[in-house]
C-alpha cells in the first residue's frame, strides 16, 4: 500500500514540480528587464554595476520616445473600446442567431488571428500605401482591432455561452424593454469576459509590432522604436520602456478588474 | 400586470409588431444584423487586402519595375529557388516542437491551476500571462543576458562545476525554442484550463472509488477529457509559430531561417512585392491546410472542438 | 529688422562651427529670411544622428535664417524607392539625402540627382578626391576590418585568415547585412580577387561556419557580442569596435593585410529639391573641417577632408586616417554589386540554411 501511495505522491511531485519550474521561467526575463530597468550603467549587462532612474528619465524626456508612446497609447486607447463594441456585436449576433452557418462565420471572425502577421501585414501593406494612408493612426487602429477582435469575440463568446438567458427573461417580464435588459442584465454578468478582452486588446495593440512596421515609414509605435533603437544602440532604454509598459499594463489591468471580480462569476449590478 | 419602467411595456410574450423586439430563444435572422460593424472592418482590412495580395503574387517585379502583370515565376521559384521550400519545412519542424514542449510544460501548470482556489488561480493565470506584457524585441534582448556564453545560466553552471564548455543555448534552434515557449505557453495552458474545469470532479472520483491509483486516474479519465483543449492549444500554438519572424532573428542567429523571415526580406529589403506576396498566399494555403488537417483528426478522434 | 538684398556672410560670426559655415559664399534672398524658411533633409538615427540635430543643425540653421527639419531613416537606411516615387512624381520630401554607396548606383540609375561640382561646393578643394562622386562629396568613412579582444586572442591577427582558425571555433562572428562585403572578403582572402562570387566562395564559408557564433543582424548586436565576450574575434565595422573600446572592454580593430572595405556615405541634392542653393550650402558645410572633426569624435566616421585633424585616441578608432592603411583599401565596383546581389543573396539565404 505505501508502495502505490509512495508512487502516486511522486506523480503529484513531478507534476508540481515542472509547475513551478515552469513559472519561474517564465517570470525571469521579466525580473531581469525589470532588474535591469533601474541600471545607471549605459550598456546592458547583468547584473548591473551601478542603479539609477536614469534610464527612466531618459525615455520621458526623448522626444522619439516620447512621441512613440503617445501614439502607441492613442492607438490602444481608441482600440480597446472599439474592439469591445464590435467584439460583443459579433459575438452576441453568434449567440443569439441562427444556428446554420454560425460554425461559418465564426471561423471568418477568427482568421486573423490565425495568418501569421507578416502574411497580413503585407497584405494591408499594399492596400494602405495605395490608398496614402501609411503613418496615419486610422491605419493602425484598424489594423491593429482587425487581429485584437478574434480574441475579444471568443472571450465575449464564452461568457456570452454561459449567461444564463433567464435572467435576460426574466427582465423583460418585468416589463424592460430589450435593450435595458441587456444593458443592465447581461453586460455586468458578462463584465468579467469584457474586462479579459479590454485587457488583451489594449496589450494587442501596445505590443504589436509587424504589421504596423510594414504600415509605418517614420510615425513609429513603441515596439518599432525599440526595433529601430535596436539596430542601433542596444542600451538600457529598451529595458526601462519595457519597465514601463509591464506597469502600465498591471495598472490598466488593476483598475479594470476594481470593478467587478473576475475570479467570482455572477454579481448583478443594481 | 403594469409595465414597469418607460419601456413600451412589453412581456415575453409580446411579438414583433413593431419589430424591434425578439424572442428570446432567438433564430430569427436579426441578431446577424450586428455583424454588419465587424464585418465592414474586416472587408477593408482582412477582405480586399487579401484579394490585391493574391492579384500581386502574379505579378513580376525586378528592382522595384512591373515586368509583367500575370506570371506564375513568383510560384515557381517559391518551389524551385532552394531557399523558400527548405525554410517552410524547417518551419513546420520547429513549429512541431515548440508546441510539443508548450504542451509537456504548459499541461503540469494548468493542472497546478485547477487544484488552486480563487486568488492563486489568479496569481498563476497573471504568471502564465505576463510573457505577453513584455514587446517580443525586449524579451528576447533579456534571454540574451540569460543565454548567452556569459549569461546567467553558463555563470551559474561553471560556477556549481558542471561543465567547462559553455553550453549553446542561443544563435540556433534551442534558443528559438526557448524563446517561442516562453511567449506561447500561455495558449496552451488557458485552453487545457478551461477544458480540465470542465470536467466533473465526480468522474474521477468515482474512478478513483473503485480503486484506480491517481496515475491511472490521470490516464484514462482526466487525459482523454481534456483532449478538446489539449488539442486546441496545440493546434493554436503550432499554427502561430508559421508565422515566427523576429524571435528567429534575434535567438537564431540569423542560421535558424523561418519562411515568415524570408517574406519579410523580401518587401523590407528586396522590395519583390510579386515574390513576397506568392510566398505569403503559400503561407496561407498551408496554414489554412494545417486547420483542415487539424479538424479532420478532430472529428476521427471524437474530440469535440 | 530690416534686412539688404544680399545678406552676405560677413556679417555675422559666430565662433566654432558657424565659423566655417561664412567660408561658404551662399547667396541667400532676402525673402527666405523674412519667411523663415524650413528646410528639409534626410537625416541618420542613433548617435548620428543626435550629433547632427544637437551640434551641427543649429548653427547652420542660425547662419542661414532657416529652420532645418529632418526626416529620420529608421536604421540609418534610405528609403529609396520612396525617395524614387516622390521625385518622379515631381514632389521630394527633403532637399538633401546621405546614401549608401549601392543606393547611390540606384539613384544614379533613377535619374534622382542632381550634378555637383567645384564651383557648387567650394569646399571640394579641400577633400580628397577619390571621396567626390559627381553628385556630391563621400561622408562619413568607414571601414571593415577585424576586431579582436586582446585579452583572449594573444597575437593580433593580420590576415582574414585568421577568422578560419581552428582555435576560435563558436568564438567568431561575422555580418548578415552587407553580406556582400562578406563574400568580396572571402574571395580576397583566398584568390586575391574580391569578384567573382563562385562555388568556391561559398565553400570556403562552410569552412568557417564551425568558427562562426552567428551572424550578427544589426551594429548594435556586434557591440553586445564584443561587450559580453561571446565572441572574441569578429568582422565588424570600425565604429562598432571603437564604441565597444571607448566602454573599456579590451578590444581592439585592425586591418589586416589583404586589405580593407572603406566605404562612404554621398551627400546629394535631389532633383526637384525645393531649395537646391539651400542644399548645397548645407552640404558645403557639412563637408567642412568644424562639422567632420565633430562626426569624426562623435561617430568614429572618417573624413574626406584634409584639413580634419585627428587626436591620437580617435586615429586608433578610425584608422582610415592612415595613409597606409588608406593604400590597402580595397577598389569596390557597386554597379556590380547592386547587379548581382539578388543573386547572390539567393546563394547566401541557402548557404544559411545547410
Amino acid at each position: 500500500m505505501t508502495g502505490a501511495q509512495n508512487r502516486e505522491d511522486a506523480g503529484g511531485w513531478v507534476t508540481g514540480s515542472v509547475a513551478v519550474l515552469t513559472l519561474a521561467f517564465l517570470l525571469l526575463p521579466q525580473v531581469i528587464l525589470l532588474v535591469e530597468s533601474f541600471t545607471a550603467d549605459s550598456y546592458l549587462a547583468f547584473p548591473p554595476a551601478r542603479y539609477g532612474l536614469r534610464w527612466y528619465a531618459f525615455i520621458l524626456s526623448d522626444d522619439d520616445w516620447l512621441d512613440a508612446l503617445g501614439r502607441s497609447l492613442l492607438v490602444a486607447a481608441i482600440v480597446t473600446p472599439m474592439t469591445l463594441l464590435l467584439g460583443l456585436t459579433a459575438a452576441y449576433a453568434l449567440d443569439r442567431g441562427p444556428a446554420r452557418g454560425r460554425r461559418i462565420i465564426f471561423t471568418l471572425l477568427i482568421a486573423p488571428m490565425v495568418l501569421p502577421h507578416v502574411v497580413l501585414g503585407l497584405a494591408q501593406f499594399q492596400v494602405v500605401f495605395w490608398g496614402h494612408m501609411q503613418d496615419t493612426v486610422t491605419a493602425y487602429v484598424l489594423a491593429h482591432v482587425t487581429i485584437a477582435l478574434p480574441f475579444a469575440i471568443i472571450t465575449i463568446g464564452a461568457s456570452l455561452q454561459v449567461f444564463d438567458r433567464r435572467l435576460e427573461e426574466a427582465a423583460q417580464s418585468l416589463g424592460a424593454a430589450p435593450w435595458r435588459a441587456a444593458f443592465h442584465v447581461l453586460l455586468p454578468v458578462i463584465r468579467p469576459g469584457l474586462v479579459a478582452a479590454a485587457i488583451f486588446s489594449f496589450i494587442t495593440s501596445f505590443d504589436e509590432f509587424i504589421i504596423t512596421y510594414f504600415l509605418s515609414t517614420r510615425r513609429v509605435t513603441v515596439p518599432i522604436q525599440i526595433f529601430n533603437s535596436l539596430s542601433f544602440q542596444l542600451d538600457p532604454s529598451i529595458a526601462a520602456i519595457s519597465g514601463l509598459m509591464l506597469m502600465l499594463t498591471v495598472g490598466l489591468t488593476g483598475f479594470l478588474m476594481a470593478g467587478g471580480q473576475i475570479s467570482s462569476g455572477t454579481r448583478i449590478v443594481r | 400586470m403594469r409595465p414597469l419602467g418607460r419601456g413600451r411595456g412589453r412581456t415575453c410574450e409580446a411579438v414583433m409588431k413593431d419589430g424591434t423586439l425578439e424572442p428570446p430563444e432567438g433564430d430569427s435572422r436579426r441578431p446577424w444584423l450586428l455583424l454588419v460593424p465587424s464585418a465592414s472592418l474586416y472587408l477593408f482590412t482582412f477582405a480586399v487586402p487579401l484579394i490585391v495580395l493574391v492579384a500581386a503574387s502574379f505579378e513580376k517585379t525586378t528592382g522595384g519595375v512591373t515586368v509583367s502583370p500575370f506570371s506564375i515565376d513568383n510560384y515557381q521559384s517559391f518551389f524551385a529557388d532552394g531557399v523558400a521550400l527548405r525554410a517552410v519545412l524547417h518551419t513546420l519542424y520547429l513549429s512541431f516542437v515548440i508546441a510539443t514542449c508548450c504542451l509537456l510544460f504548459g499541461y503540469p501548470v494548468a493542472m497546478t491551476m485547477r487544484r488552486s482556489g480563487g486568488r492563486m488561480r489568479l496569481l498563476l493565470l497573471f504568471l502564465v500571462v505576463s510573457p505577453l506584457l513584455t514587446s517580443v524585441i525586449v524579451r528576447n534582448v533579456a534571454w540574451i543576458l540569460v543565454l548567452g556564453r556569459e549569461g546567467l545560466i553558463n555563470v551559474a553552471w561553471r560556477r556549481l562545476g558542471l561543465t567547462t564548455e559553455p553550453l549553446r543555448l542561443m544563435y540556433n534552434d534551442l534558443g528559438v525554442v526557448i524563446g517561442v515557449v516562453h511567449v506561447y505557453l500561455a495558449f496552451v495552458v488557458l485552453p487545457v484550463f478551461a477544458s480540465l474545469t470542465a470536467i466533473d470532479p465526480a468522474v474521477e472520483e468515482s474512478a478513483a472509488s473503485l480503486g484506480a491509483t491517481r496515475a491511472r486516474v490521470f490516464w484514462h479519465v482526466t487525459l482523454p477529457l481534456s483532449m478538446p483543449g489539449v488539442f486546441a492549444g496545440f493546434t493554436l500554438v503550432f499554427v502561430l509559430c508559421v508565422g515566427l519572424y523576429l524571435t528567429p532573428v534575434v535567438m537564431g542567429g540569423n542560421f535558424v531561417v523561418t519562411i515568415s523571415m524570408i517574406i519579410g526580406d523580401l518587401v523590407r529589403t528586396q522590395f519583390d512585392m510579386g515574390r513576397a506576396s506568392a510566398f505569403a498566399v503559400m503561407v496561407l494555403l498551408i496554414v489554412a491546410g494545417l486547420l483542415w488537417l487539424s479538424r479532420q483528426f478532430a472529428r476521427r478522434y471524437g474530440v469535440a472542438t | 529688422m530690416r534686412n539688404s538684398r544680399h545678406t552676405t556672410i560677413g556679417r555675422r560670426r559666430f565662433l566654432g562651427l558657424t565659423a566655417s559655415a561664412l567660408a561658404a559664399p551662399t547667396v541667400i534672398s532676402s525673402q527666405a529670411w523674412a519667411q523663415g524658411k524650413t528646410f528639409v533633409i534626410y537625416s541618420f538615427d542613433g548617435v548620428l544622428g543626435r550629433a547632427f540635430k544637437e551640434q551641427i543643425i543649429p548653427p547652420f540653421e542660425k547662419q542661414h535664417g532657416v529652420r532645418v527639419e529632418t526626416i529620420t531613416m529608421p536604421g540609418s537606411v534610405p528609403p529609396m524607392q520612396k525617395v524614387k516615387a516622390t521625385v518622379d512624381a515631381g514632389r521630394p520630401e527633403a532637399d538633401v539625402i546621405a546614401m549608401q554607396l549601392t543606393d547611390y548606383v540606384f539613384a544614379r540609375r533613377n535619374n534622382l540627382l542632381i550634378p555637383l561640382n567645384a564651383s557648387d561646393i567650394p569646399e571640394y578643394k579641400n577633400l580628397y578626391p577619390q571621396f567626390i562622386t559627381e553628385h556630391g562629396p563621400g561622408l562619413l568613412l568607414w571601414s571593415y576590418g577585424i576586431a579582436y579582444n586582446t585579452q583572449q586572442v594573444k597575437e593580433a591577427p593580420t590576415s582574414w585568415k585568421d577568422l578560419w582558425d581552428q582555435k576560435y571555433k563558436g568564438k567568431v562572428a561575422i555580418n548578415d547585412p552587407i553580406f556582400d562585403q562578406v563574400l568580396q572578403m572571402v574571395n580576397l582572402t583566398f584568390t586575391g580577387k574580391t569578384l567573382p562570387v563562385s562555388d568556391e566562395t561559398f565553400k570556403h564559408l562552410t569552412e568557417l561556419r564551425p568558427n562562426l557564433l552567428t551572424l550578427y543582424t544589426t551594429g548594435a548586436q556586434a557591440e553586445q557580442l564584443m561587450r559580453q565576450q561571446e565572441i572574441v574575434l569578429g568582422a565588424v565595422w570600425n565604429s562598432r569596435a571603437a564604441a565597444v573600446q571607448d566602454e573599456g572592454v579590451p578590444i581592439k580593430f585592425v586591418a589586416p593585410k589583404e586589405g580593407i572595405f572603406v566605404r562612404y556615405n554621398p551627400f546629394s541634392v535631389l532633383r526637384g529639391a525645393r531649395d537646391p542653393d539651400l542644399a548645397k550650402a548645407w552640404i558645403n558645410y557639412v563637408c567642412s573641417k568644424e562639422p567632420q572633426s565633430l562626426l569624426a569624435e562623435k561617430g568614429y566616421q572618417g573624413s574626406p577632408n584634409k584639413d580634419v585633424v585627428y587626436s591620437d585616441h580617435i586615429k586608433e578608432r578610425i584608422i582610415v586616417t592612415d595613409p597606409e592603411v588608406l593604400k590597402r583599401a580595397v577598389k569596390e565596383d557597386f554597379d556590380t554589386i547592386v547587379d548581382n546581389v539578388a543573386e547572390w543573396r539567393r546563394r547566401w539565404d541557402a548557404w544559411k540554411q545547410a
